[in-house]
């Protein structure tokens, strides 16, 4: 009675820190990367399996370190000796690590599922994308089963725990150096922005088939059930060769280019991929042009992407010869993300309103719409408490060393700022047509 | 110089001449007993060069393919592959601290803890040297600051928690750091000590108070099964007897 009382206590802690482990590392995996699921269904869907990349390593390890321990503690002899089957003898305690795993990616998507539920305005999760994730976790327990009774046992729990990450990335590397997109297709998470673009079905499918045989093969190996292996590696086989055909393919979704634009002024635009932040996002823009309240916005549209910015792109609402103004939506890395960062967002609507423009035309250095727009620029900067160093947004020009070549653009910048805030507007308002066109001249 | 040391210290014992030959050979059978006594074969050593070897292998790939081919001698970090394969060096080296017959040490008629700090010195001695005995097969593009720093930290914290806790505590710990630093935008990169070598002088600060705490908790605490298994003697309502 006492033994067992102890054996449940132990089965309970295991159980309880691989579920923990794996809630802890997949909550922080997924949450850094947040601007690239948040609110969209179908990447929220595929961010689950992000945890599996160190979640898999962890039942990995557990899994070898149950195995082990006979050999480790000296009474593996004893259990050979015993009349159950090794595969009996062991099933509680990896039924427990697979149930700990499966239950920490559970409380995962519970946490993506509700950091998404709140924003999003259409779709839903989807099954078949966690399908794959569930299937890392059979093949970290079949990884650790072979480390667990073949690997020295003081070493076969950290061997068993590296070994799911260097597969991975073993394959990372592959597509690296081969060139070929294929590769990571087969993998059990990939890196693909669901965004625009899904993944057949049946290559999600049958890559979870083709890594759970493979764990079932290694268990079955393991645990000397040679029918069980010989069968499950057969089955694998016939999964990587479905998922072969199939690699590479990406289906497109052209619902998820449609304009979603709001009511009211200055009017912004966003395709529905993004709709979930079209509040947020116009919410943002008002806030940001509050300093250039002179400035005529009324014939404007702000898009978020070249796409929609396009002359052809059909925006609900308004008229075809409507300025568009591009603001594109950049957090971390990742553009267009599915998060907006204010300070980044700033800096982009000063760029659209004053120097983008410039680039549109060609324009020599000494030009006089480029030296003013790029002392406006740095205005707009400064009057937003944000860096002037090119730090804000990648492809951002330093005006820091715009500002020590060109002198002139250095004094406009000056006496701009000198300006009173009455003077500041007026000029905006008589100078809408030539800030929007780079022609604009310097108020003095 | 030396015989007449030895030659004085064995006048003193009341023993005349020179260590004799069987007396050195038996202290060569001694340490190799000790060695063995906490795991040393010549297999696990030839595994442990191997893994080396396959770390050094394993710093020649990055992510990008082209990472390492137009990287500046010595300003490239490792990659995440190589860092975490630092685990099994760290653990291989961990198993060899603790010893495998710590009844039999325990009646002793002098204390094991001199024997047992000059042991764990020298394993951080052999730690020490490993990765620069590594070093001529790492990619010359590799930081080797950033490579040394690491591979202390690693070490150094697992010898730390191995000492406080359980071994899979300490697997789990330095496994969980790892990642946290391999993980895209988990760690700021201003932070990040394991990727970022502009900041080799906090990397260095971290990885010597790692492997200083390491080595001083391991070489002064008493090895835990030592204390446990007179804990479990206790348990049972037998005297632990004298140490």
């Amino acid at each position: 009675m006492i033994v067992s009382r102890r054996l449940a206590a132990g089965r309970i802690a295991l159980f309880l820190g691989v579920a923990g482990i794996t809630i802890i590392q997949g909550i922080a995996s997924v949450a850094s990367k947040s601007q690239r699921w948040s609110g969209h269904w179908a990447n929220s869907s595929v961010v689950i399996g992000w945890a599996g990349v160190w979640g898999a390593c962890i039942a990995a390890g557990a899994t070898a370190l149950i195995l082990a321990a006979p050999r480790s503690r000296g009474y593996d002899d004893l259990l050979r000796a015993s009349s159950r089957s090794q595969a009996r003898i062991h099933l509680a305690g990896l039924v427990t690590v697979a149930a700990g795993s499966l239950a920490g990616y559970t409380v995962v998507t519970g946490y993506v599922a509700a950091a998404t539920a709140t924003s999003a305005t259409h779709g839903g999760l989807d099954i078949i994308e966690l399908l794959p994730t569930a299937a890392s976790v059979p093949l970290a327990v079949g990884i650790g089963a072979l480390f667990g009774r073949l690997a020295p046992p003081r070493i076969a729990p950290v061997a068993a725990a590296v070994a799911p990450y260097l597969i991975y990335m073993a394959v990372v590397y592959a597509e690296a150096y081969s060139g070929q997109i294929a590769y990571m297709d087969l993998l059990w998470t990939d890196q693909v922005d669901r965004t625009y673009l899904r993944l057949p079905a049946e290559l999600l499918v049958s890559r979870a088939v083709l890594w759970m045989m493979l764990g079932v093969a290694l268990l079955g190996l393991s645990l000397h059930a040679s029918r069980l292996a010989y069968a499950s590696a057969v089955v694998a086989s016939l999964s990587a060769a479905v998922a072969l055909l199939s690699v590479g393919t990406r289906i497109e979704v052209p619902a998820a280019y449609a304009a979603a634009c709001s009511g009211e002024q200055p009017r912004v635009c966003v395709d529905r991929a993004h709709d979930h932040i079209l509040p947020e996002y116009q919410r943002e823009i008002v806030t940001s042009v509050q300093p250039v309240q002179g400035l005529e916005l009324s014939t404007m549209v702000v898009v978020m992407d070249e796409h929609l910015a396009a002359p052809g792109a059909d925006l609900p609402g308004s008229g075809p010869d409507a300025r568009r103004v591009i603001v594109p939506i950049v957090k971390r890395n990742t553009s267009p993300a599915h998060e907006i960062d204010s300070a980044t967002l700033t800096a982009n609507v000063g760029f659209a309103l004053f120097l983008a423009p410039c680039m549109a035309r060609p324009t020599a250095a000494d030009d006089v719409g480029l030296t003013t727009a790029a002392a406006l620029y740095h205005w707009w900067l400064t009057s937003h408490g944000l860096p002037t160093d090119g730090t804000n947004f990648p492809g951002e020009p330093s005006l820091d060393s715009i500002l020590i070549e060109n002198e002139e653009a250095a004094r406009t910048a000056g006496s701009f700022v000198r300006l009173v805030e009455e003077e500041r507007q007026e000029w905006f308002s008589e100078s809408t047509e030539s800030v929007l066109t780079c022609t604009a001249v310097p108020a003095r | 110089m030396v015989q007449r040391v030895n030659r004085v210290g064995s006048d003193l014992h009341g023993r005349s001449g020179p260590v004799s030959r069987p007396h050195r050979t038996s202290a060569v059978f001694a340490l190799r007993a000790f060695a063995m006594a906490r795991g040393v074969t010549v297999r696990g050593l030839v595994g442990y060069l191997l893994i080396w070897l396959f770390i050094a292998a394993a710093s020649r790939f990055t992510v990008s393919a082209t990472g390492l081919q137009f990287a500046p001698p010595g300003s490239a970090a490792l990659d995440t592959v190589a860092v975490i394969l630092l685990l099994l060096p760290a653990g291989v080296l961990a198993g060899t601290l603790t010893s495998r017959t710590p009844h039999l040490e325990a009646t002793r008629s002098r204390s094991s803890q001199p024997a047992h700090a000059i042991w764990v010195v020298g394993i951080t001695g052999v730690g020490l040297l490993s990765p620069w005995l590594a070093s001529p097969l790492v990619h010359p593009s590799i930081d080797m600051v950033a490579f040394f720093t690491t591979w202390c930290t690693v070490l150094g914290l697992w010898w730390a928690i191995a000492r406080i806790g359980p071994t899979v505590l300490a697997l789990s710990c330095t496994f969980i750091v790892l990642a946290g630093f391999s993980t895209p935008g988990l760690v700021p990169w201003h932070l990040n000590i394991v990727y970022n070598v502009e900041i080799g002088g906090s990397a260095a600060l971290v990885a010597t108070t790692a492997l200083g705490s390491g080595t001083i908790l391991q070489a002064l605490l008493s090895p835990p099964p030592t204390r446990g298994s007179v804990g479990r003697c206790r348990r049972a309502g037998r005297p632990a007897g004298r140490r």
